[in-house]
C-alpha cells in the first residue's frame, strides 16, 4: 500500500480526524514545496493544478473527484456555447453591465446542464483580497474587478468555475443519493466542510491545501484547459 | 511551551484546530516563534513584517487573526517571492 492509499484508508476510517488531516496536509505541503521551488509555475492556480497532477492520477481518483468527469464535460460544453462572448475582443468591448450579463448567463447555463441550483452571479467590491465566494443560496459572488477590468477575463472564468464547484460539492454532500459520487468522496467533502480551514485563522497554506479547495482549483483549471477557445 | 493549551484556553481554538496550528507553529523560524511568544504575553506585534506584508496589514486588510498573520510572515520569510505571489492571488 503506497502512502496515498494509506492516507485514503486512514481518512475513510477516521473521518479525517486531526491526525489524518495533519498527515494529509504534510504530504501535500511537501509536494507544494517542491513545486514552489520549480521555475515554470506562474500562478497559484498553476501551482495547485500541477500539485494535483503531481500527486498522481490515483490521488485524483481516490481522494476528491472520482466521477467528476461528468461535471467537467458539462461545464466545458457550457463554456464552449458562450465562446463568441469571450473571443475576438468581444469581452474587451463589452461594458461592465454586459460582462455581468455574460457571466450570469454562463453560470445559469452551467447550473442547468449540471443539475445544480445556480440562480446567477452577483458582484461585490469588498474585501479586496476575496475574489469570489458562495454561501449555498444558489448565487455565485464574484469580485466587481472582473467587470471593470477586462484583462481579468481568465481569472473571472476561473473563479466562476471554482465557486460553481463548491456549489456542486455542497449539493452532493446535502443529497448524495442524487449524484453519482462515491461515498468516500462525499464523506471527505462533508468532513472538510464541517472542519473548514479559514485562511483568516489558519493562514493560506492550510486553506489552499484542504480537500474542497484543491478540488475546486483543480476542477476550474481542468475545464479551462479543455475548452475550445 | 504548551502551544495547544494556550490556543485552546486563551484563544478558543477547538482541539483539531489547535493541533493543526501547533504543527505549523513548530515549523516556524525562531524569530517568528519569539514574536508569537510576545503576542501570547500580551504585547503589540503589529510591526512584525516581511517585505510588503506586516502583521498589521494581514490583520487589518486581509482579516487574519494575529496568529495566522505571524504564521504567514514566517512563510514569507522562507520564500518571499513565491509566497507573496500566492497571498496576492486572493481567496475564493
Amino acid at each position: 500500500m503506497n502512502r496515498l492509499e494509506e492516507l485514503n484508508k486512514a481518512a475513510d476510517i477516521k473521518e479525517l480526524n486531526k491526525n489524518t488531516e495533519i498527515k494529509f496536509s504534510n504530504e501535500v505541503l511537501d509536494k507544494f514545496e517542491k513545486l514552489m521551488n520549480s521555475t515554470g509555475l506562474k500562478s497559484s492556480e498553476s501551482i495547485i493544478s500541477s500539485l494535483f497532477k503531481d500527486v498522481t492520477d490515483n490521488t485524483k481518483r481516490n481522494i476528491d473527484v472520482n466521477e467528476c468527469r461528468t461535471m467537467e464535460r458539462s461545464c466545458i460544453s457550457a463554456i464552449n456555447e458562450t465562446a463568441e462572448k469571450f473571443e475576438d475582443g468581444n469581452w474587451e468591448r463589452y461594458s461592465p453591465e454586459e460582462r455581468a450579463e455574460v457571466l450570469d448567463l454562463l453560470a445559469k447555463r452551467i447550473g442547468e446542464i449540471c443539475k445544480i441550483n445556480i440562480k446567477g452571479v452577483q458582484f461585490f467590491k469588498v474585501p479586496p483580497n476575496c475574489r469570489g465566494f458562495e454561501v449555498g443560496n444558489g448565487y455565485l459572488y464574484l469580485h466587481n474587478d472582473y467587470l471593470e477590468n477586462p484583462e481579468l477575463k481568465e481569472e473571472a472564468l476561473n473563479t466562476l468555475l471554482h465557486e460553481t464547484r463548491h456549489t456542486f460539492q455542497k449539493a452532493v454532500v446535502n443529497d448524495p443519493a442524487s449524484y453519482d459520487i462515491d461515498a468516500e468522496t462525499v464523506k471527505r467533502w462533508k468532513n472538510n466542510f464541517r472542519h473548514y480551514l479559514d485562511p483568516e485563522k489558519f493562514g493560506y497554506m492550510r486553506y489552499y491545501t484542504q480537500p474542497v479547495e484543491m478540488d475546486a482549483n483543480m476542477f476550474a483549471e481542468y475545464v479551462l484547459n479543455h475548452r475550445e477557445f | 511551551m504548551d502551544y495547544k493549551k494556550i490556543l485552546m484556553e486563551k484563544f478558543g481554538y477547538k482541539d483539531y484546530e489547535a493541533d493543526l496550528t501547533v504543527e505549523d507553529i513548530v515549523e516556524m523560524d525562531e524569530e517568528s516563534k519569539k514574536v508569537l511568544q510576545e503576542y501570547f504575553d500580551g504585547n503589540d506585534v503589529f510591526n512584525y513584517s516581511c517585505g510588503d506584508f506586516s502583521v498589521k496589514k494581514l490583520h487589518d486588510k486581509y482579516g487574519f487573526n494575529i496568529i495566522a498573520s505571524i504564521l504567514s510572515i514566517a512563510n514569507l520569510k522562507k520564500d518571499y517571492i513565491k509566497f507573496s505571489k500566492l497571498y496576492n492571488s486572493g481567496i475564493k
